[in-house]
């Protein structure tokens, strides 16, 4: 066997020297890794504690003493106090002794301490991320001017009252509020003065309603209220009736008396709408009929009213292509020579047929086409179309009424087309009346004078339409250039054989021929009134006594039949 | 058993693992000997200078007794359990 040699004491120190210098290394490297740990775990802005593996804390950062404003005696060797699974984060509120709580996001992991098996919980502070979130929540939901929640928050109340409602088999109602005359004070005395009404309103809002209800600004002078849980609907109209009271006296802005008031429409689950999106559309159809019976009214939705405003809505939206789509035609009515006998004239009649109403009144679809600023180039077109149909017809002993209002004339265009179409068509102007409503002649009367003045020197005549119905002046009709009177047929409908309120008939006759007009009496339907007409020197006729409204064709055939 | 609640400080240098390991063991040793009956407090002299200078903390780590009366002062040696269980038994036997 061979034996080693014995080591020398050379040979121990350099192995102690080396083992030295392993220790130092070894200690060096200790030390930068514990250095390493009290930077990063110890100064983390993020709380961290070590629990041991019976979930006692051997081990915390000062981020997680000041969050949990404890004392490190009360927080080592304890246990958390805390639900927590590994690897799932959760948040966590903290009180404080000031009353104030953090949140924070917790959450755990499996790690090793001092070589046991232990758990690093972490903790991030989100108070102040969840304060701001908060703040900009607030912020999306409610409005700025009147801290009402705004039309975001209004949607996310009105879906909860809803299965609220549905769940407890309640009522709950919608009131969808606008001011009248907001545009006008805000133009007149300034946004600062609307702003002060939009805030004043608001507090008699939340005062009118209870707890459980929601008041909302919807934008502009537009409020809307929820009403929970209601035992009977007939509240609803008892809150729109105290809302509307209290709006009826003046309100004091900044020394300024203000006189406002509110239309209010009413939509009740469930039935005037299941969805939130139908009671809103319901409460602002309700609305513009309330705002329609005149101010200071409340309505309720009902179904007669949809049904209407879908037939309006439908009128609204086709007028507009109605021209391009040849969907305007034109009817005459024969207009009769009570004395002769014989046929004087007829008169345009506008008819609209609407691709699925069918045929609509002027009457029904008028109003809109003026709401949408349709009135001139309707009124172009028809006074064009009457004229080329007259021009056709080669009459020139009969005479064409077209109908006109005061706004056509507004600008040169109608007064135009009339020009160019007697000239390229060499029609006798004499031939042609312009009928004018009294009502829209009687708006500006001073107005009216001036433009019938321009229309009678093209040479036609003018007739007032609907006489009886406005609010004429005598002083007036003896100026306007006008030839005929048109009475209107609620005055002829009262001409029956046992009624003695004929007597306004008589005297506009004899008026009329006073003022040396004619007079044309509309809505002759029998022999009694066209005998009575007759027999007074009513002058012409027109009605369905003697012929309805017909088409161009009908009309060539009526005129050769004489 | 002893009756009057005691309240010790115990100031220290910072909140490194070795410190918060001997808090660990103080805390072990004040329940084995007065049960529940003792509040402590940690103080950081980096952290709380203010404190220490109310207590005349000349060198950490010291353990205070404040109650019961009178305030006594102990310097503890944290290098070993033995000499930091003395000091501690000095501080809580001075009443008897």
């Amino acid at each position: 066997m061979d034996k080693k040699p014995l080591k020398t004491v050379g040979d121990f120190e350099e192995e102690v020297s080396q083992l030295n210098e392993k220790i130092k290394k070894l200690e060096s490297r200790l030390s930068m890794s514990n250095s390493a740990f009290l930077n990063i775990v110890g100064k983390s802005l993020d709380g961290i504690v070590i629990l041991d593996k019976e979930r006692m804390v051997v081990y915390t950062n000062y981020a997680a003493i000041s969050l949990f404003d404890r004392n490190i005696a009360d927080l080592l060797g304890e246990p958390l106090d805390l639900v927590l699974r590994a690897n799932v984060s959760s948040e966590i509120n903290i009180p404080h002794s000031d009353r104030s709580v953090s949140i924070a996001e917790v959450s755990m992991i499996e790690t090793e301490w001092n070589n046991e098996p232990s758990y690093l919980v972490s903790f991030r502070d989100i108070t102040e991320r969840k304060k701001s979130e908060a703040v900009l929540t607030y912020m999306s939901q409610h409005d700025y001017l009147t801290d009402l929640p705004n039309r975001v928050y209004f949607e996310k109340k009105m879906s909860s009252a809803i299965r609220d409602a549905e769940e407890n088999k309640e009522h709950m109602a919608l009131l969808y509020l606008d001011l009248d005359n907001f545009k006008m004070v805000n133009d007149t005395l300034g946004h600062d003065i609307g702003d002060l009404l939009l805030k004043e309103v608001s507090h008699m809002l939340k005062a009118s309603i209870r707890q459980k209800d929601t008041v909302a600004r919807l934008g502009g002078d537009e409020f809307a209220l929820i009403l929970r849980s209601l035992r009977k609907p007939d509240y609803a109209a008892t809150i729109a009736k105290s809302i509307l009271e209290k709006l009826s006296d003046p309100l004091d802005l900044d020394g300024k008396k203000i006189f406002t008031n509110a239309s209010i429409g009413i939509a009740v689950y469930p039935f005037g709408g299941k969805t939130a999106t139908d009671l809103i559309k319901n409460a602002d159809t309700a609305m513009y009929k309330a705002k329609n019976n005149g101010r200071s009214q409340y309505c309720f939705f009902s179904k007669e009213l949809s049904e209407l405003n879908k037939e309006n809505l439908q009128i609204a939206t086709g007028i507009r292509s109605a021209l391009e789509n040849n969907e305007l035609s034109l009817n005459y009515q024969p207009i009769i020579d009570l004395k002769t006998s014989a046929c004087f004239g007829f008169e345009a009649l506008l008819r609209w047929n609407h691709p699925e109403l069918g045929l609509v009144p002027p009457n029904k679809f008028l109003p809109a086409a003026e709401d949408l600023g349709l009135m001139k180039s309707i009124g172009d077109w028809v006074v064009k179309q009457a004229l080329k149909d007259y021009y056709g017809l080669k009459q020139d002993n009969l005479f064409i009424s077209i109908n006109l209002s005061v706004d056509e004339l507004d600008g040169a265009k109608v007064a135009d087309t009339i020009l160019k179409s007697i000239k390229s068509l060499k029609i006798n102007p004499q031939n042609i009346i312009f009928e004018l409503t009294e009502t829209s002649v009687m708006s500006k009367p001073e107005d009216s004078i001036e433009k019938l003045q321009q229309l009678s020197k093209l040479g036609v005549q003018v007739a007032i339409d609907d006489y009886g119905t406005g609010y004429s002046s005598l002083s007036y009709i003896k100026r306007l250039p006008v030839s005929l009177l048109k009475v209107d047929k609620s005055f002829v409908d009262d001409i029956t054989p046992d009624s003695n309120d004929t007597i306004i008939v008589k005297s506009t006759i004899q008026l009329a021929h006073g003022l040396g007009l004619k007079v044309i009496a509309e809505g002759v339907e029998s022999k009694e009134q066209f005998e009575f007409l007759q027999k007074h020197g009513c002058d012409y006729i027109q009605g369905f006594y003697y012929a309805k409204p017909m088409n161009l064709k009908a009309l060539t055939a009526f005129i050769k039949k004489g | 058993m002893i009756d009057d609640k005691y309240i010790l400080r115990l100031y220290l240098a910072g909140m490194n693992t070795e410190n918060q390991d001997t808090i660990l063991d103080l805390k072990r040793m004040l329940k084995e000997k007065l049960g529940e009956n003792y509040t402590l407090e940690v103080i950081d002299v980096f952290d709380q200078p203010e404190l220490a200078e109310g207590d005349r903390i000349i060198a950490t780590p010291t353990a205070v007794k404040a109650m019961p009366g009178p305030v006594q002062k102990v310097i503890l040696d944290f290098n070993s359990k033995e000499r930091l269980l003395m000091g501690l038994d000095v501080l809580l036997d001075e009443k008897k």
